[in-house]
């Protein structure tokens, strides 16, 4: 039932956002309840209205401001004016190795060493001198992010491992229970029934992806973090990893199946077998797009809420947007869950239809 | 199995695996039709053709296979 309401907010939401926009904002407003919020918006608007001084008012491009919210960046604003500067690691052919902090783009040309900082609707680094290639291997604030997801993954777990590693045999406690219920949740209500007896091969990957995909979800929501199970990159990676587990460990039914598929009419064979063949593909695909999608959506939602309040220029919108926001903020929560879930239990179901010896038994995801 | 919480936590599950099930279909259903499209509109392009020839072919081509995959894919019952 909340998933159709969501989708209807956010159907509502984005045609609110494109039918409003380009938008004007005031910008004598006083703060509000929001202050911190409003600084940071209020930044974003004077920064791309400097291009535009002709215009008696300022304009507040709210697409411009929430791109730039859910985008990587090679720093890490945490509200306006508490910026994070994070390391810049480029390599180039003729430099070799170069790092240095972001911090050294502050300056009005963002050019520091020969390099410029990009403003335009990406942040990128590009040499000043065409002519070079650079590589960029910078801790972006996604990396800074996901480094933390491993910090915190790992204290959580050592934390879990050790109490049952002191208390052997003996009834969970405290936080090592709660994460009981979720751990054993996955195997036996995800993995075991999926993938089936030889499941505990696959535990170990199942559960890391739940718990990364979880904890980053969940750290995307805090304010001010980075929006990492919101790029593109990283849900492909995860998806590239199913892939490559699900075809390392396919038996010869699963290929001999692509290639002939069973119960086909001969005449649709030269059409059947290009779509099986493009379907392997769309699986990692499909997974790729739902985490991404799904979670790239909420934080548009989320944003745009709050971006209603400079497009009504009323600051007594504020406490029914904020009301509305924090509704939005536990319906994500509940996405967090429900988006880790789903990705760890497709990636059950393609794997246990990859291996299952049995090949006419599903033809439904497997095929 | 008579204890109605349990009964609705299973309903709650099955729920969210036909979910899981079905929305993957649909993207793998869009991602088929895309592909294919796109092949023949670049198909297209290469050979210079006046009428989109292949990106006609490939794209009907497409949401037929998909849609008979699809429909393969529907439990039978």
């Amino acid at each position: 039932m909340l998933i159709h309401i969501r989708r209807y907010l956010k159907v509502a939401l984005v045609a609110t956002l494109l039918v409003s926009n380009p938008l004007w904002a005031q910008h004598n407003d006083s703060p509000g309840p929001h202050g911190e919020v409003v600084d940071e918006i209020e930044q974003s608007g004077h920064e791309d209205t400097t291009s535009q001084e002709g215009h008696e008012e300022e304009e507040f491009n709210i697409g411009e401001m929430i791109m730039h919210h859910i985008a990587d960046s090679h720093e890490w604003e945490y509200a306006h004016g508490l910026v994070i500067p994070l390391p810049v690691i480029l390599y180039s052919q003729d430099r070799g190795v170069e790092a240095f902090m972001s911090s050294k783009f502050h300056n009005p040309q963002h050019e520091y060493n020969g390099y410029l900082l990009t403003h335009d609707d990406k942040e990128v680094i590009v040499p000043v001198d065409e002519s070079r290639t650079v590589y960029d291997f910078s801790i972006t604030k996604n990396v800074a992010s996901m480094l933390l997801s491993a910090i915190i993954l790992i204290l959580i777990f050592g934390t879990v491992a050790g109490a049952y590693k002191s208390r052997p045999g003996k009834a969970p406690r405290g936080f090592q229970s709660a994460m009981e219920i979720i751990i054993l949740f996955i195997r036996d209500e995800v993995v075991k029934p999926n993938i089936g007896p030889t499941y505990e091969k696959y535990l170990p990957y199942m559960l890391t992806l739940f718990f990364f995909i979880l904890i980053n979800n969940l750290l995307g929501l805090l304010p001010g973090a980075a929006n990492l199970t919101g790029n593109i990159a990283i849900t492909l990676t995860l998806a590239v990893l199913t892939f490559v587990i699900v075809h390392i460990n396919a038996n010869k039914h699963y290929y001999m199946h692509l290639f002939k598929p069973t119960g086909v009419p001969v005449a649709l064979l030269p059409v059947m077998v290009p779509v099986e063949i493009v379907g392997v593909f769309m699986k990692p695909f499909s997974l790729m797009v739902r985490l991404f999608a799904n979670i790239t959506a909420g934080h548009i939602i989320l944003l745009s809420l709050f971006g209603l309040i400079f497009i009504f220029k009323s600051i007594y919108l504020a406490p029914v947007v904020s009301l509305f926001a924090l509704f939005m903020n536990f319906i994500e929560i509940m996405v967090a869950f429900i988006q880790a879930f789903i990705f760890t239990l497709l990636s059950c179901m393609y794997i246990g239809s990859a291996i299952e010896d049995n090949h006419e038994a599903d033809h439904g995801i497997g095929h | 199995m008579s204890d109605p919480k349990q009964e609705n936590w299973d309903k709650t599950r099955q729920r969210t695996n036909y979910y899981a099930r079905y929305s993957s279909l649909a993207f793998q259903m869009l991602g088929t039709i895309l592909l294919f499209t796109y092949a023949g509109y670049k198909l297209d392009e290469w050979q210079q053709n006046k009428v989109p020839v292949w990106t006609l072919i490939l794209s009907l081509l497409s949401i037929g296979g998909s849609l008979y995959m699809f429909i393969r894919g529907l439990p039978k019952n």
